[in-house]
């Protein structure tokens, strides 16, 4: 009987002390097993009531197990001892001071790879440009109430105002490319672009953009909503879908405007998206014959598609910005935040 | 613009479904919301000179949906008395400016207020109510589209005359306000005064009152572009010019004319003199089109069936068809936004529907690969942040008042904006650094050890031509200047050597403590500090010092790609000196002399430390570390100290150092 639970608690306490994984586990466990009032130690009283032969016994492998569970606490200690560390494991450590990305940048550099793996070609163009690329390559001549979609800064020469202004769209890349790169081509921009603008919570003066466009034989619409399907696809690591609606931008025929299934309530209809379960995030077409003429490219043999993307807007979607003033900020509670 | 369903439910003949159609509507034509039996629609700038009317909406819900349109009728009798009172018109303009100038003349009308009904529909619309006459005019513009405009015949002298305005001349709106026209605006006017702004706003002279018994109603197509600029120019938005800027079709403005006359005969009476004028016949409208050009453009494979279909819907007609598939289609006169094969295809794919737009890939090599440098930015960002330096966002655009406190980093004529949004946005920045001090002014108050940079566009005149070009930029805001310098200076060291570019910093401009960064006599960039001045000037508490570099001329001088140089095989022994020199010494005159001469196995030096000693003003403490190596064995203690011995006798010989 005795000697059974004597072996126990050998067999238990061992396991017990190589379980421990701190040395205060282990000194709880101590106690548990070898001070004055553990089970161990409260069996030694009844030995007295034993015959002498059992005494001699029992007493024997009492002394083995004690000696053995010392023992193996002692290694146990020696082993804890090792590995235990002296320091504060609360303690937050040592600040290191590390550079960080702005948002708009690491997002700006995150398109522009995502449009090189849909096979365009990124072109950086000026963010000072004349009218003509502005606005009357692009279908808009002046005097033409289209003009006011795109309230314009004009650089001042003289004391005058100038042919020369703040681009008010990354689509005025689209001249250029055209007269200096011969089709089949793909090709996208990024930047800055300029609106005399009263700036609130969504507006502001200067903003980012991306126009891309395609230019071959066989370029259609469906080339089109790919593209844009899978920037979107890629930009938000989800899996949106687009819809296209009639639209008017005197530089694409057909015009369309392109709306995102709302990526926040699922087309269940929430504040995001005004309750329609769409957020409109592109304009887009097929490049007007007139623009291409313009450019002095058979309109007959090749067709386009051209599409531009506010940024900005995106990347306050994505990161729950609702201000565009913090995104355009440079302050360091925001910057480091991302 | 508004409409009421009701209002629109007069010329369909099948009940409209306001919720339905407001879909049906978006995904098709317009943006579109549905509320309280009112349709919000956001009608297209092109499709203004159709669309925007009673019957126009009708006949497109028509097109996208199961409707068909009822047309009010036209019928009114023109008298068979001969009276004479007929005004000579004269139309003084080239076609291009007015292209069209009809008029009808009504007499012995009794004009009288509205009753309920019309006066209430003008009212949702927007419009005051006048009288019968200016009410039914305004009300035919929201049925037909085309604004009409009615002169009280009585008063007006002589003749009506359309012409371009006098320079100076002046104009009195029926709302008694007085303009001074410039010369280019156009007219309608009589012997004595201007009579109308064409297209824009009715004089008073013979305005149309309770007691205009004749009148002269004209219904004109005025060039959209003058109308637009004239608008703008004497800054006049009204209904009329809003709708004449966009381009109104003459067929529109005949058939308003036939329902306003309609509508006064059958209301207030009148004899309707008999006028040839208004009974012209319009040329059809016709397109050549290619029926491939649907699938060449939108991909989608539509079956002839349909796209006769679709065609009949939209009132196109086939007029004659070609073999080869190439149609002759006769377009409505009213839609002036269809004028070729890409404007057909844009109407059959949005009738047949954007959804079925299936996206596909579009396979092809594209070979071109333009030289910019996306690469070297993407290095410098990276590396500059990798150095502790976090990037800032800036506008680009400055103030005055930094343009006067950083001039001296002008290289040319600054780019002024013509018509600032404000003074603190009034130059395009021609330097990185007034937008990074701002920036760091910014932060000053939540953190006190700022270091900054930004890659952006700087601009500039230069001999008559913009310069625009990307900066690179660094700035360091903290309280010890000493440490800004140090800072600066060691990462500007590590950036340079990275793009193996050898530069020396050469005093430019004492007062603002700006040194230029110098490359083989070339300047490439900026090194400075700001002074007190400045920095009292910008409030800031700490120090700021900066560095900016001309990018493409770093890109165009750093070495493209690395070459791997062997390890060495033998360790490299270091050995540190420290000694005393004349304060006015500088380092690199120290480190000058002893790259000049030539020391055995010495591999590198490096500046350890720099102390000034509080107790003698004209000498510092240096510590230089040394690293010995050689290519063949490893060095012996021996041979290391008589190297360092002669290192020591250089130094002694001609810097006069003292070993400490
Ligand atoms: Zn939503």
């Amino acid at each position: 009987m005795l000697k059974d639970i004597l072996k126990n608690i050998l067999d238990q306490g061992k396991k017990d002390i190589l379980m421990c994984r701190t040395l205060e586990e282990l000194e709880n466990i101590k106690i548990k097993y070898l001070s004055r009032k553990s089970e161990l130690m409260s069996l030694s009283k009844n030995f007295s009531q034993l015959k002498p032969n059992e005494k001699k016994e029992i007493g024997n492998l009492f002394n083995l197990v004690k000696n053995t569970l010392i023992k193996t606490y002692e290694e146990q200690k020696q082993r804890l001892d090792k590995i235990s560390i002296n320091f504060d494991p609360e303690h937050p450590g040592k600040q290191i001071n590390i550079g960080r990305e702005h948002l708009l940048t690491n997002s700006l550099v995150k398109i522009r790879n995502i449009f090189i793996n849909l096979g365009f070609n990124i072109y950086d163009y000026h963010q000072i440009v004349n009218e003509k690329e502005n606005f009357d390559y692009l279908n808009i001549p002046r005097n033409h109430p289209a003009r006011d979609l795109w309230d314009t800064l004009w650089i001042e020469n003289k004391n005058k105002k100038s042919d020369y202004l703040l681009r008010t769209h990354t689509t005025a890349f689209q001249h250029y490319i055209l007269t200096k790169y011969r089709p089949p081509l793909r090709f996208a921009t990024i930047g800055k672009v300029f609106r005399y603008e009263a700036t609130d919570k969504s507006h502001d003066f200067e903003f980012y953009q991306i126009d891309a466009l395609s230019l071959s034989e066989t370029t259609n619409l469906q080339n089109l909503k790919y593209t844009i399907e899978k920037f979107f696809i890629n930009f938000f690591h989800k899996d949106i879908k687009i819809r296209f609606r009639p639209s008017y931008f005197p530089f694409v025929e057909p015009g369309l405007e392109v709306d995102i299934n709302c990526i926040f309530c699922n087309n269940k209809k929430c504040a995001t998206c005004k309750f329609s379960g769409w957020i409109e995030v592109a304009g887009a077409g097929m490049i007007h014959p007139s623009v291409l003429a313009q450019a002095k490219i058979d309109y007959k043999k090749y067709r386009g598609f051209a599409f531009g993307i506010g940024i900005d807007r995106l990347i306050m979607l994505k990161h729950n910005i609702n201000d565009i003033r913090i995104l355009h900020s440079s302050d360091l509670r925001f910057i480091n935040q991302f | 613009m508004k409409f009421r369903i009701h209002d629109l439910q007069n010329y369909l003949t099948k009940k409209i479904n306001g919720e339905k159609i407001a879909q049906t509507l978006t995904l098709k034509s317009f943006e579109t919301t549905y509320k309280n039996n009112v349709l919000d629609i956001d009608i297209l700038p092109n499709r203004f000179s159709d669309c925007a009317s009673f019957i126009g909406l009708a006949k497109e819900i028509s097109a996208v949906s199961d409707n068909n349109v009822v047309l009010p009728k036209i019928n009114f009798l023109e008298t068979k008395q001969k009276i004479n009172k007929n005004i000579k018109v004269i139309n003084r303009l080239q076609s291009n400016i007015v292209p069209y100038y009809f008029y009808r003349i009504i007499l012995n009308i009794n004009n009288k207020k509205s009753e309920t009904k019309l006066a209430d529909l003008l009212n949702f619309y927007g419009f005051n109510n006048i009288n019968y006459l200016v009410d039914l005019s305004n009300f035919v513009m929201l049925e037909c589209g085309a604004p009409l405009h009615i002169f009280d015949l009585d008063k007006i002298d002589e003749f009506i005359e359309v012409r371009t305005a006098y320079q100076g001349e002046r104009f009195l709106s029926f709302d008694d306000k007085e303009y001074i026209l410039q010369g280019n605006e156009i007219v309608i006017a009589d012997a004595k005064d201007i009579l109308a702004l064409a297209g824009i706003k009715g004089g008073k002279k013979a305005a149309v009152t309770l007691q205009t018994k004749n009148i002269f109603i004209e219904g004109a197509v005025f060039n959209p572009a003058s109308i637009y600029s004239t608008s703008k120019q004497l800054n006049i938005k009204t209904e009329a010019s809003f709708r004449f800027e966009k381009g109104i079709a003459p067929t529109s403005v005949i058939y308003s004319l036939d329902r306003l006359t309609t509508l006064i005969y059958n209301n207030l009476g009148g004899d309707i003199l008999i006028n040839k004028n208004a009974q012209i016949k319009f040329n059809d409208k016709i397109i050549n089109f290619n029926f491939e050009e649907i699938y060449n453009l939108s991909g989608c494979k539509i079956e002839f069936n349909e796209f006769q279909n679709i065609i009949k819907k939209l009132g196109i007609t086939i007029k004659r068809n070609h073999r080869n598939k190439i149609f002759q289609l006769i377009i409505p006169n009213e839609r002036l936004d269809i004028n070729n094969s890409y404007d057909i295809v844009e109407e059959i794919i949005r009738i047949y529907g954007l959804d079925k737009i299936t996206p596909k890939f579009e396979c092809f090599e594209n070979n071109i690969s333009p030289k910019q440098n996306f690469e070297f930015i993407d290095f410098l960002r990276n590396f500059t942040i990798k150095s502790s330096f976090t990037e800032s966002f800036s506008y680009n655009l400055i103030s005055e008042k930094d343009l006067s406190i950083f001039k001296s980093l002008l290289n040319g004529k600054p780019i002024k904006i013509y018509n600032p949004l404000s003074e603190n946005y009034s130059f395009f920045q021609f330097s990185l650094i007034p937008n990074l001090v701002k920036a760091i002014i910014s932060n000053q108050k939540n953190f006190t050890d700022i270091k900054l940079f930004n890659i952006e566009k700087i601009a500039f005149w230069q001999n008559n031509k913009i310069i625009e070009k990307y900066s690179y930029a660094i700035a360091i805001g903290k309280k010890n200047i000493d440490d800004i310098f140090l800072e600066l200076k060691g990462f500007l060291n590590l950036l340079m050597n990275e793009l193996k570019i050898d530069y020396l910093l050469s005093i430019q401009d004492n007062e603002n403590f700006y040194f230029a960064i110098m490359h083989n006599k070339k300047n490439i960039g900026t090194f400075g500090f700001l002074n007190k001045y400045v920095l009292n000037l910008i409030d800031s508490d700490i120090n700021i010092g900066f560095v900016e570099l001309d990018l493409d001329l770093i890109y165009d001088l750093s070495k493209k790609e690395k070459i791997f140089n062997p390890l060495p095989q033998f360790p490299s022994i270091i050995r540190d000196l420290s000694f005393f020199i004349n304060r006015k010494i500088s380092v690199h005159q120290i480190e000058k002399i002893l790259l000049s001469h030539k020391v055995d196995y010495l591999k590198k030096i490096e500046l350890k430390d720099i102390y000034l000693p509080l107790d003698n003003k004209d000498t510092k403490s240096v510590t230089y570390r040394f690293y010995f190596q050689s290519d063949e064995r490893t060095l012996t203690d021996e041979e290391i100290n008589q190297c360092l011995v002669k290192i020591i006798n250089i130094l002694k010989n001609q810097l006069n150092i003292e070993i400490r």
